[in-house]
């Protein structure tokens, strides 16, 4: 009797402490958290005419979101880069951009982020006449508080077909 | 009115009765057996990710026959609805319902009941019925598909893909690919129950008298195991009064009409240019008969910053908008003014001149393309009937992308620009556009609405359901023969928020995402050059917002999107689920209730929303009906609104743990109206509320009654529920 009881017990304590278990791990092992972070950044990208050289600050907004449900944390990366100047290495032409973007992303120690944006000349109707440029984005978080923790950026000439 | 003491809903079990009752056959049954088995899951072999699980619900992937590769068939322009003389109408309409007795179909419960849905009376009157009479009848029909005969796309064959069919001898079949059979009249309905999706095409000033008949069958249960055949049409964006809004509660029954007064209207003109002189605000004239030049524009009042270009109409039947709308009740409305005229060679110092074409003085759709995205799902087998899992609460998503209702597309383009009308009309998917070379798209509007100033991207937003993106592709850049495709980056793991964009290489690289809606969905093929010089223009700035500054800030209110929501009212008007909406942080989240008044803004006055995501493990793009707002911060942030936000829009998608503030005028018209979750399938479960204008004079009470729609006539009750903070 007192063994099925202590038996009992034990289930109920094992029952208790699994619930408990899986309550932590169904926890988010963070609160959401917004990061930001100013990266200078440069580049370069090859045009049919001639060589766009980039250099400025590219603001970084990260905002990391865990999934109440225990699903991936997920990361909102909004990307500022219209700060970022071009200037045409032959001609010196300047160059702006409308280089805005907000990514979703699954939140991980290291995330390689690669988006692309228009650059074009700052005169009346330059939007028609665009350039495409990739940005490269390394970011680096902190998992225990799901901070960004480190950005570097790069810009190249895109590819794509 | 009850108190707020809360229940907490049985609501999942509730849902699944109410749908078993209302689905109806073994369809229904067959949904509830798949939702026994865990998560069965459909796999596309297809799509770029080729070979991968996205949970339909189905017992496997979409049926895709060997021979049906993407691009194999052409993407069909919409099909644009006659526009009539409202004196063909018959019964002519009226201010009023038309309470006309007719019998009842014994499935409806028999004995007699009104030939008019509307609710009676005074109350749910056409506002300004005499002041904007109707001048045009677009007249349509809600049934089961069938051939569509009378295909118009408003351009010849060479500017359709070279689509021929849609005539009596060789009608445009409802399939979503040629290799595909039929879909069968209980499994898909649209508008006169033909593909393609319809299009309206209507002008500032000119008030349109949309008649909306319901053939759909009496007997509830032969809806091929989703849909319900009461119906209520939304125009989405529309600035009408509340009776010819679509509201949730405002349903009509099969054989009867529904007459929807859409006057088209500049809002503010009750207040602002009151006497129709600034030459901005206008509708664009015809031709003259005799010079071919066209006639000086009718200047319109109104505010002509308020001007709005893109609609789309949609059912908004309550607790089944998704699966309605997902069965094919939805059609787009382009909405012509002086500043957007849909004739790209007019030089009239007001016309923006954005692509379109110039054969007509307005309205010309040569370059100006309506696009509807949409995920699909069909039976793993023929016969291949659409699909839909009434049982997933989440959000539900199809494994085949379509556009304008065909499935994989491709479109032949001459060599200049074109102006995309895009509308995400999906039930709980994101997209991502891009195009596959990573060049630039202009984009020119938001929602209904064109921008301040346009914005070049080679990426566009996430776009949320509901949302309309309007952007500009130069052609022109490429050579003859050439082809380049739309790419969606975002990738879904399941209904209920995007999880990740992928990078354009990423999104190019089969088997990068197991997404099989990632990747390339349309293709476009640059067939010749332009037979005419290309003489549209995107001009550095369109439509500046209005200035709203000046005016007070009335009310400040907050509505917070999220799950463990409960109903305290038990009412027909009441709806249990999973998702609510908190207003002013007063007490739980609330369940849908149709007869619960959450907020009541003064007529003409000024208030400041913030829409709040109240968790991290959702999205949420929430609508706002009636009025236009201007998103003032996100995340409280005003740098945070980007330059394709900084216009007016109507749905605001908030993002995982985010909010969005904005501003909305309230004026010209009242009634009831609504904001919810445009994921349609958290809308019906149950995040949607009411909210109205009822102090803008007579007809109006305070509150206002709701309606008690039934096929045997509607009535009103007094409202469950009023919140504290409403008024």
């Amino acid at each position: 009797m007192t063994t099925r009881n202590r038996s009992g017990m034990h289930r109920e304590l094992l029952v208790l402490v699994g619930a408990l278990g899986c309550l932590l791990l169904a926890l988010p092992a963070h609160a959401q958290a917004t990061s930001t972070f100013t990266v200078q950044t440069t580049g370069s990208v090859t045009t049919p005419a001639e060589v766009v050289n980039f250099s400025g600050p590219l603001q970084l907004s990260v905002t990391t979101v865990p999934d109440p449900a225990g699903g991936p944390t997920t990361a909102v990366v909004s990307v500022e880069a219209t700060q970022i100047a071009g200037t045409g290495a032959t001609s010196g032409t300047s160059f702006i951009n409308s280089g805005q973007a907000r990514l979703t992303r699954i939140l991980a120690a290291t995330d390689v982020v690669q988006t692309t944006f228009a650059f074009y000349q700052d005169v009346p109707g330059g939007f028609l006449k665009t350039r495409t440029a990739l940005l490269t984005i390394n970011l680096t978080y902190d998992l225990t508080t799901g901070a960004l923790s480190g950005a570097t950026a790069s810009i190249s000439t895109p590819t794509f077909r | 009115m009850n108190p707020r003491s809360k229940q907490t809903s049985a609501s999942r079990a509730r849902r699944i009765v109410k749908a078993v009752i209302f689905g109806g056959g073994a369809l229904a049954v067959t949904a509830a057996v798949a939702t026994l088995v865990p998560r069965a899951r459909a796999d596309s072999g297809t799509g770029s990710g080729g070979g991968v699980p996205i949970p339909t619900g189905a017992a496997g992937p979409s049926y895709v026959p060997l021979n049906m590769g993407k691009f194999s068939q052409p993407m069909p322009r919409f099909d644009v609805l006659p526009r009539k003389a409202v004196s063909s109408l018959n019964p002519a309409p009226l201010e009023q319902s038309n309470q006309t007795q007719q019998a009842v179909d014994p499935a409806l419960g028999g004995g007699f009941g009104p030939i008019e849905g509307r609710p009676p009376g005074p109350l749910w009157a056409h506002q300004g019925f005499t002041e904007f009479p109707p001048q045009v009848a677009v007249e349509v029909s809600m049934e089961g598909a069938k051939a569509n005969t009378t295909y118009n796309p408003g351009v010849p064959p060479s500017l359709n893909s070279g689509i021929t069919s849609g005539t009596a001898t060789n009608p445009f079949r409802p399939r979503f690919h040629p290799t595909l059979p039929d879909q069968t009249a209980t499994k898909m309905w649209t508008f006169n129950g033909t593909l393609p999706p319809k299009l309206v095409q209507g002008r500032y000033g000119e008030a349109i008298l949309f008649r909306e008949h319901n053939n759909l069958p009496a007997d509830k249960t032969q809806n091929g195991g989703f849909g319900i055949n009461s119906i209520s049409t939304h125009e989405h964006n529309g600035h009408h009064g509340a009776e010819n809004d679509g509201f949730t509660g405002a349903f009509f029954f099969p054989n009867q009409f529904y007459d929807y007064h859409w006057p088209i209207l500049l809002a503010g003109f009750r207040t602002v240019n009151t006497g129709a002189t600034d030459p901005n605000a206008a509708s664009p004239n015809e031709f003259d008969p005799v010079t071919g030049q066209p006639l000086p524009n009718r200047q319109v009042a109104g505010d002509w910053h308020e001007t709005m270009s893109t609609h789309w109409f949609h059912d908004h039947m309550f607790s089944f908008t998704s699966q309605n709308v997902y069965k094919g009740m939805a059609g787009m409305f382009n909405l012509y003014s002086a500043l957007d005229r849909g004739n790209e060679a007019v030089d009239d110092g007001v016309n923006l001149r954005l692509p379109s074409g110039r054969a007509k003085s307005w309205g010309n759709l040569d370059y100006d393309v309506n696009l509807m995205l949409a995920d699909k799902a069909w039976d793993p087998a023929p016969p291949a009937q659409l699909w839909f899992n009434i049982f997933n609460f989440d959000g539900f998503l199809g494994d085949r992308m379509t556009v304008n209702l065909v499935d994989n597309p491709y479109f032949e383009v001459e060599a200049r620009k074109y102006r995309f009308r895009i509308l995400n009309a999906s039930v709980s998917r994101f997209f991502k556009l891009a195009l596959s070379d990573g060049s630039t798209m202009i984009q020119i509007g938001n929602d209904g609405n064109l921008l301040p100033h346009p914005v070049a991207l080679t990426e566009l937003d996430e776009m949320g359901i509901a949302e309309r993106y309007d952007i500009v592709i130069d052609f022109s850049r490429y050579s003859v023969g050439s082809r380049v495709n739309l790419v969606n980056l975002c990738e879904h793991q399941n209904g209920k928020k995007p999880s990740k964009d992928l990078s354009l290489a990423d999104a190019l690289t089969p088997g990068k995402s197991k997404d099989p809606v990632v990747g390339k969905f349309l293709e476009f093929r640059i067939v010749r050059r332009p037979a005419q010089p290309d003489v549209s223009q995107v001009p550095d700035t369109l439509i500046p917002n209005p200035d709203l500054a000046s005016l007070p800030v009335a009310r400040q209110r907050t509505f917070e999107f999220g799950s463990g929501a409960t109903q305290n009212n038990t009412g027909v008007t009441a709806f249990s689920g999973p998702w609510g909406i908190k207003t002013d942080d007063q007490g739980a989240m609330d369940a849908a209730d149709y007869g619960r008044i959450s907020a009541a803004p003064h007529a003409g006055s000024r208030e400041i929303w913030t829409l709040k995501n109240g968790g991290g493990g959702w999205d949420h793009p929430i609508h706002i009906h009636f009025e236009e707002g201007q998103i003032l911060a996100r995340d409280g942030d005003a740098a945070k609104v980007p330059a394709w936000e900084k216009g007016r829009k109507d749905v605001y998608r908030l993002r995982p743990g985010g909010s969005v503030t904005l501003t909305m005028q309230f004026r010209d018209f009242g009634g009831t109206f609504m904001e919810h979750c445009h994921n349609t399938v958290h809308e019906d479960n149950a995040m949607l509320m009411r909210w109205e204008i009822d102090d803008g004079g007579a007809p109006f009470m305070r509150p206002l009654p709701t309606p008690i729609s039934t096929p045997q006539g509607c009535t009103y009750a007094p409202p469950d529920e009023i919140l504290p903070t409403a008024f």
